[in-house]
């Protein structure tokens, strides 16, 4: 997550970082700060201004529907308490990891062929069939499921008249029927950091591996997918903090069978229980947060051991 | 052609089938005359549109994220090639935090930034107004943006620049002609992404919306959790012609590269 716009040896030519650093020490100043303002003071304001309010509100007394005044770790103790909740929380992290696995394993090929594609027009068509689903809401592809997953839908026709199955599968409000529409919403987001990895991967390393004797798995598992891990980490970060945090698409597809943490909170939230929300939403954070450490230790871990 | 090839080629066409498969048959079902998407369809019917044009609030909705989309997706669009100007072309203490915090906002579940900054925006007065709106889709649209003119950013070269600099252009003007015109396109598709992210946005934009100004996408969720009648298929097929229409003229007029854009320019260093 952190180092996404620092160029990498690949990217610049190597005989031009000394002299463009010198460049940038000589006309460096005010500009430097001044240029991240615009971004960074409606996020101070608004993405940290939000996380403290909700912070604070996590730590408030809840009196039977209304807020109290002063500080209290009540809520916590609820949170902790409820085992139903902490259900939720599993089944939330399972579908985060369920979806995150699926989406980035088949973003994965498709980047890839996406990138070997030779023809400009053929990969202008590939991109735009790919982010094609953001050009129709979450609300509607949701419907589109729902009606296809359908018992009388069209996937459980097919599988019908295949012969495949006998009788119709019951998929509808159930966990694959979330991980079908899940997956819907995150492949754009999975493809989007691989295909930049994947078109950074030199040719001349694959060849070289090529000619050194490597058969076609020895090149992908020691050259290119190590100099992609990179991008696959980035997505499936981006995926299982998007599935987590994802609201619309569990609730109308799981039907209230299958529950997430994020529906507890907007429960919550129509309940007035505002302080339970709160702690709920920073239950998911500090998941999320807790994903993010571990895979970025890992990660310098692992890339200390190649040295 | 090689197995490897194949496997990798099959892998893209199916994908590519199961991202159009719900679109294409949310547009066929919004013809289908049974209210339950029966298939094969029983009959062919205009009815859902009809009652669709009877629907009061999804003009108002559709205007209002019309709106919040193209005013957010600017302010992102902007304030991000400033940020990312700044993060790609000098180096300083602080930088890794500021981009730390400028990509934050991709990784916090969007449930936590929408009801904290539900509160935050009842504290301030702002809660209802479109301002409100407008700021919570700005925060959640910067990651993207900067991530993207970022990316096309790190692959211009600036040799450029510093020729219009040593030529005796001010820093500005250096930037403006030498470098933004090989940006436009990366600019084109940030700007497209962030439309679409904010046109869309529904899990962090349900908390803090108040009854009379709904977006598009939340009077459709809060439509489909009532009633499951194909009104909504007639919408949306409404909606993918109008921005089909939309991608097809950019492509015309920006040609059809411009979408190659979305993941920050490949490389086309000349």
């Amino acid at each position: 997550m952190v180092d996404t716009l620092t160029p990498s040896p690949t990217r610049a030519p190597a005989g031009s970082r000394a002299r463009r650093s010198r460049v940038d020490r000589a006309r460096a100043g005010a500009p430097r700060y001044l240029l991240v303002l615009p971004a960074l003071i409606p996020l101070a304001v608004i993405f940290i201004g939000s996380l403290v309010q909700l912070a604070d509100l996590g730590l408030r007394p809840y009196e039977a529907g209304r807020i109290g005044t002063g500080v209290t770790l009540d809520n916590i103790g609820r949170f902790a308490a409820d085992p139903y909740t902490w259900r939720v929380l599993g089944d939330t992290v399972t579908l985060g990891a369920v979806c995150a696995a699926v989406a980035v394993a088949l973003a994965y090929p498709m980047a890839l062929a996406l990138h070997r594609l030779r023809s400009p027009a053929l990969r202008g068509v590939g991109l735009f069939l790919i982010f094609s689903p953001l050009l129709t809401s979450v609300v509607v592809r949701a419907y589109g499921w729902n009606v296809m997953l359908g018992d009388g839908g069209v996937v459980n026709r097919f599988l019908l008249d295949v012969g495949l199955i006998d009788a119709p599968l019951r998929m509808m409000y159930e966990f694959p029927a979330v991980v079908i529409a899940m997956v819907h919403v995150l492949l754009p987001f999975a493809v989007f950091p691989l295909l930049g990895v994947v078109a950074q991967v030199p040719r001349s390393a694959i060849e070289a591996a090529h000619d050194l004797g490597a058969n076609r798995h020895q090149v992908f598992w020691r050259v290119t997918f190590p100099l992609t891990r990179y991008g696959v980490v980035l997505s499936l970060q981006l995926c299982f903090a998007l599935t987590i945090s994802a609201f619309a698409t569990p609730a109308l597809l799981g039907g209230g069978r299958v529950q997430v943490l994020s529906g507890l909170v907007y429960t919550n939230v129509g309940a007035v229980d505002w302080p339970m929300a709160a702690v709920q939403s920073y239950a998911l954070l500090l998941i999320t947060l807790l994903l993010v450490g571990v895979v970025s230790v890992a990660g310098r871990l692992a890339g200390r051991s190649r040295r | 052609m090689n197995r490897n090839r194949a496997f990798t080629l099959t892998v893209l066409v199916l994908g590519l089938a199961y991202l159009v498969a719900p679109l294409v048959f949310v547009v066929v079902n919004s013809f289908n005359d049974s209210g339950y998407g029966a298939w094969p369809p029983p009959g062919w019917s205009l009815r859902w549109y009809q009652r669709l044009s009877e629907q009061e609030g999804f003009g108002q909705a559709a205007l209002a994220s019309l709106g919040i989309a193209a005013v957010a997706a600017l302010g992102a669009v902007a304030a991000g090639t400033a940020a990312a100007v700044s993060l790609t072309r000098f180096r300083y203490p602080g930088r890794k935090l500021v981009e730390s915090v400028l990509l934050a906002p991709l990784i916090v579940p969007k449930v936590a930034i929408g009801l904290g900054a539900f509160i935050l925006f009842l504290q301030a007065g702002f809660y209802g107004s479109g301002t409100a709106l407008v700021g919570l889709h700005l925060v959640l649209l910067l990651p993207f943006a900067v991530n993207i003119i970022g990316g096309a950013l790190v692959r211009i070269p600036t040799v450029y620049e510093q020729a219009a600099r040593d030529l005796g252009a001010g820093p500005v003007r250096a930037f403006v002609s030498a470098t933004l015109p090989q940006l436009r396109r990366s600019l084109l598709a940030s700007y497209l992404l962030c439309f679409m992210i904010s046109f869309d946005e529904v899990d962090a934009t349900v908390f803090v919306i108040s009854p009379d100004q709904l977006t598009l996408p939340v009077s459709m969720y809060q439509y489909l959790q009532r009633y499951q009648d194909p009104t909504l298929a007639a919408l949306s097929t409404i909606l993918i012609g109008a921005t089909f229409a939309v991608v097809a003229l950019v492509m015309a007029t920006a040609g059809a590269s411009a979408l190659s854009g979305l993941h920050g320019g490949k490389g086309r260093t000349k």
